[in-house]
């Protein structure tokens, strides 16, 4: 809530007329108020909202006023925000410029109390280094990252043991406390769809927990590898539902597996084992995600 | 031939004896037969391994004649079956050669053959068809549409029929073609005729620099190489009943390779040698029986040896080793014989014994797969108006057991003119032993491929020496591999609206069930994805061919043709119903469901294919032209296409569903245009000129079989006695 509660960089300079001729006033240049949406609109939403601030930019006085501003795109939909320079020119006299910021809201868990997250970057035991005789990736230390969704927190590996986490990852496989893999009664089940428009848990859903190493609840059937390119991308359309370790539902889709998400990785280039991830956590203990 | 005797069970004996039987009522008839009128116009014998004219043959087939061949001055046969209407020759990327492609289904289901015997020597499926020479080459058949009915496993989709010159007269002819990266293609062809007896000699030689999409990378996209080629064709007529008949093929090439393989931040410089050996051997027994009984006995036999040696450059320590070895014998007795007026019984039947011996395979220990079969036609001329082909063909394979290929086609002429025909059939092909037997082990990528019947060992193996972390498929439901099978339509019609013109349409449809893919079945602790195969995939290609064929009276013709193409796999089709399928946009990751409209088909398959062509003979002053215009519209490559010169072949698929849609990148549509002029001097020189890929159209990562602007110049000098 740091930039709902900042300040508000709304900043009019006022340019004393130096026009002489005519009847002259002076430039005042009205940025946006700084604007925070939340997280979770479609990315057209996002992008129209921004476009309607973007101009509501205000100029007055000057002579031909013209408002212009430095055209940065709109944040990302899941996160992120935008801090746009505007200017304002006058034939008479010097410009003018204010700044103000766009924010899309990656955490706002005082909605409803649902919980919308969009996390980015979970380390999953990626590589430490680099073999200096033939570049390939070395030093994985060949443990789980152990994440809890109550409240988006990574779990220490110390506390494996215990029931305070609710899904954990190490490069490809990913497996949930419970059964297997730890002592908590998380189980989970993997649904063809879109995740938008899973809007509750279907009634004859069948969780299932992590029996064996190769029994488990999601595992890896949630990815293609292109053995050629060296490449892993996430299925589209597999969104993971997840009652987690105090009986809560999560709904959950993996979007990337190489850190920054980049649109189109190279295995040679980016960093794998980088997950990110997006999910509705809904605290109440009913099946609904909205 | 007692091979014939054994039967491998009651089943088998028993079937055999009603074919045999027919195969025996059949030529009894034939003795109470009556002559069949001869057709003076183009025949083609692939179609149903008889002598018949093109016109009135019910299935889809064309011929390209010598003469094409030899106004194009193209001189191998990628050259001049990728300008041939609804053929694609399509990039195999590891570079052993360019498979063909008809009626949209994969190289593996076209059988070629070369004088009506079998090329062997598949890598992966595909054939490397710059293998063949063009020329002593008479004419190339082909037949779309399964050919199972007559020739058994691979006439999936089609058969390519290569036909070389037999010896007619007394001549010597040599012919030289010297192209762009100093490629040269040297022939020498000498036929002796006297009273009973002909020979010809052949022989070939082909040597380029190989050519380099990549400059800014060590090593070329194609090393350079040669080849040789040796036939020797023989024929000996005792009297008009019967004829003996001995020819050998002989084929070497060698292969220079020096190139890099990118490995990480890493590249080992490798170089060594690849050698191809292929040799075939077929005498023949031609006898007939008074005007009515043909009967024709062959024995063939094919062996076909690779072995490549790669040495890392800095330490000389071996980086790669592969001995491939196939051997194939088929001897095969056929008779074809007139039935009552206007109809032709053929019967046969034979065996093929296969081999494959190589370094790919666990211990490299001989693996044989032999089948038995025989063969009934009838072709029958119904009241002139009606031309109806019937056959049948069974198989029985050690391997994967028996299989019946029925064919059924009929032509109806409506008039001179018009003649409207269709077919229908099933082919199947019996899976490579590479499907059984294989054991791939890729270091760099990750991953294992194991052939069906060494899964579960290997599986162990591995489970002993590192642990299996995971399964994704059961191995033991793996089950045994069969053979992948189409059923096939074929309609429409062809109209000969003037003398030597004709427009010709066909409507094609090919459903395939049981197609062999890989699938993923466990993943080791050092995160390796073991893979094997399944007969999983089901799919369907079909479309449509359309051309006119226009003679001008001056010498030109015209030739305009188009194939218009939808290939797609059922399973995602099924999917995509059920609202189950799905993309990601790569920017926003947010995913989408998949319409049906959004979803193109198969890899590899232009939509639209074009063809146009204009030959042009100046009989009076004896020159000659050719211009020809293919064009392919956008298509996708998939993520199995491997790399280029260590450079990864971008796949199309970028939202990450494996399926090529809409939302992807595709490789644009491309035009090749190639020329040519020749002259023909003091009626015994013929010198030519030729381009080809005119305006130079390159895209070297998604294309790598397409090189640049090729400029060419013929010399033939043919002295007859």
């Amino acid at each position: 809530m740091k930039l709902l509660n900042g300040v508000f960089f709304i900043t009019a300079i006022i340019v004393l007329n130096s026009c002489s001729k005519e009847e002259s006033s002076t430039l005042v240049l009205n940025c946006p108020q700084n604007k925070t949406e939340a997280a979770f609109q479609s990315q057209d939403s996002i992008n129209l909202k921004f476009a309607n601030w973007l101009s509501s930019a205000k100029v007055s006085g000057g002579c031909n006023a013209a408002v212009t501003n430095d055209h940065l795109s709109a944040p990302n939909a899941f996160g992120g925000s935008v801090t746009v320079t505007f200017t304002a020119t006058s034939t008479c006299g010097s410009p003018v410029t204010c700044t103000a910021t766009f924010t899309v809201n990656d955490d706002p868990s005082s909605l409803g109390g649902i919980r919308n997250v969009y996390y980015k970057n979970l380390a999953a035991d990626p590589a430490t280094g680099y073999d200096p005789m033939t570049g390939a990736p070395i030093g994985y230390k060949n443990l789980f990252t152990f994440f809890r969704f109550s409240d988006t927190t990574l779990v220490p590996t110390t506390d494996s043991a215990t029931g305070k986490w609710d899904i954990a990852f190490k490069s490809s496989t990913i497996i949930i406390n419970s059964g297997f893999s730890g002592p908590g009664s998380a189980a989970a089940f993997v649904y063809n769809g879109l995740f938008s428009e899973l809007k509750e848990v279907p009634q004859d859903s069948v969780f299932k927990q992590d029996v064996s190493s190769t029994e488990l609840a999601i595992g890896k059937s949630w990815y293609n590898y292109d053995p050629a390119a060296m490449i892993l991308t996430p299925k589209p359309g597999k969104v993971f539902v997840i009652k987690t370790a105090n009986n809560k539902y999560v709904k959950m889709e993996i979007l990337s597996y190489y850190k920054d998400s980049p649109a189109s990785p190279n295995a040679f280039v980016d960093q794998a084992r980088f997950y990110s991830f997006k999910y509705v956590y809904q605290p109440d203990g009913s099946k609904k995600f909205e | 031939m007692g091979y014939f005797c054994e039967s491998t069970g009651v089943n088998f004996a028993f079937r055999m004896r009603i074919l045999a039987l027919l195969f025996l009522i059949s030529m009894h008839l034939c003795l109470l037969a009556q002559k069949d009128s001869v057709h003076l116009d183009e025949i083609i014998i692939t179609a149903t391994k008889t002598q018949r004219s093109l016109v009135s043959l019910p299935m889809p087939a064309s011929i390209i004649k010598n003469k094409e061949i030899a106004l194009t001055g193209t001189s191998r046969l990628e050259d001049i079956l990728a300008e041939q209407n609804g053929l694609t020759v399509v990039p195999q990327i590891n570079g052993f050669g360019n498979g063909l492609q008809m009626q949209g289904l994969n190289p593996d289901y076209t059988m070629i053959l070369i004088d009506g015997e079998p090329l062997i020597g598949r890598f992966t499926g595909n054939l490397e068809l710059n293998r063949v020479t063009l020329s002593n080459i008479r004419k190339i058949e082909i037949v779309k549409g399964p050919s199972s009915s007559l020739y058994g496993s691979e006439a999936l989709g089609g058969v390519v029929n290569i036909i070389t010159k037999s010896p007619e007269y007394d001549k010597f002819q040599i012919g030289l073609k010297y192209a762009s990266h100093n490629t040269l293609d040297a022939s020498a062809d000498a036929n002796y005729v006297t009273g009973k007896f002909s020979l010809s000699l052949f022989g070939n030689h082909f040597r380029t620099d190989g050519f380099d999409l990549f400059p800014d990378i060590f090593g070329q996209t194609v090393a350079p190489y040669y080849n040789t080629t040796l036939q020797f064709k023989s024929k000996y007529e005792l009297n008009e009943n019967h004829i003996f008949q001995l020819s050998a093929k002989s084929f070497y090439e060698f292969q220079d390779n020096l190139f890099q393989v990118v490995n990480g931040q890493d590249s080992i410089k490798v170089s060594g040698q690849s050698r191809i050996r292929d040799f075939s051997l077929n005498p023949q027994y031609k006898f007939r029986l008074g005007e009515k009984v043909y009967m024709n006995a062959s024995l063939y036999g094919s062996l076909y040896h690779t072995d490549t040696r790669l040495l890392k450059n800095d330490s000389n320590e071996t980086y790669y080793t592969d001995t491939f070895q196939q051997t194939y014998i088929k001897p095969e007795i056929q008779s074809s014989c007139y039935y009552l007026k206007d109809q032709k019984w053929t019967a046969g039947f034979g065996a093929t014994l296969e081999s494959v011996e190589t370094s790919r395979y666990v211990d490299g220990e001989k693996r044989t797969q032999n089948t038995k079969y025989a063969f009934v036609q009838h072709e029958w001329t119904l009241r002139k108006q009606w031309e109806i082909v019937s056959g049948l063909r069974y198989d029985n394979n050690t391997i994967y057991g028996a299989q019946w290929s029925p064919k059924f086609a009929v032509q109806y002429s409506a008039g001179d003119k018009l003649k409207l025909k269709s077919s229908v059939g099933t082919g199947f092909k019996s899976p490579d032993f590479r499907y059984l037997y294989l054991n791939f082990k890729n270091a760099a990528a990750g991953y294992y491929v194991f052939g069906t019947n060494e899964l579960k060992a290997q599986i162990e193996r591995l489970a002993n020496e590192g642990g299996i972390l995971s399964y994704s498929y059961d191995p033991n439901s793996i089950g045994k591999l069969t053979a992948e099978k189409s059923f096939a339509v074929n309609a429409g019609f062809q109209y000969y609206y003037a003398e030597g013109s004709h427009l010709d349409f066909n409507f094609f449809r090919n459903d395939l069930d049981g197609l062999i893919e890989s699938r993923a079945i466990a993943i080791t602790k050092d995160l390796k994805t073991i893979y094997s195969y399944s007969n999983i995939k089901r799919a369907f290609t079909q479309g449509f061919e359309f051309g006119v064929y226009h003679k001008f009276k001056n010498g030109l013709q015209l030739e305009l043709s188009s194939q218009i193409l939808y290939a797609k796999d059922k399973e995602v089709l099924d999917q995509i119903h059920a609202g189950l399928f799905f993309g990601r946009d790569p920017v926003t990751q947010e995913s989408y469901r998949l319409k049906e409209s959004d979803y193109f088909g198969l890899y590899n398959r232009s939509r639209h294919t074009e063809t146009g062509k204009v030959f042009y003979e100046n009989e009076k002053h004896h020159w000659n032209a050719s211009l020809r215009v293919i064009y392919k519209s956008k298509f996708g490559i998939d993520n199995t296409a491997g790399s280029v010169q260590g450079t990864i072949r971008p796949s199309s698929d970028t939202n990450g569903n494996l399926i090529l849609d809409s939302y992807d990148q595709f490789v644009p549509g491309y035009f090749l245009c190639n020329a040519s002029v020749g002259k023909t001097i003091l009626n015994q020189f013929v010198v030519q000129l030729g381009v080809e890929n005119i305006f130079d159209y390159t895209n070297p990562s998604s294309i790598p079989n397409l090189q640049g602007r090729i400029v060419f110049v013929n010399v033939n000098y043919k002295l007859i006695k």
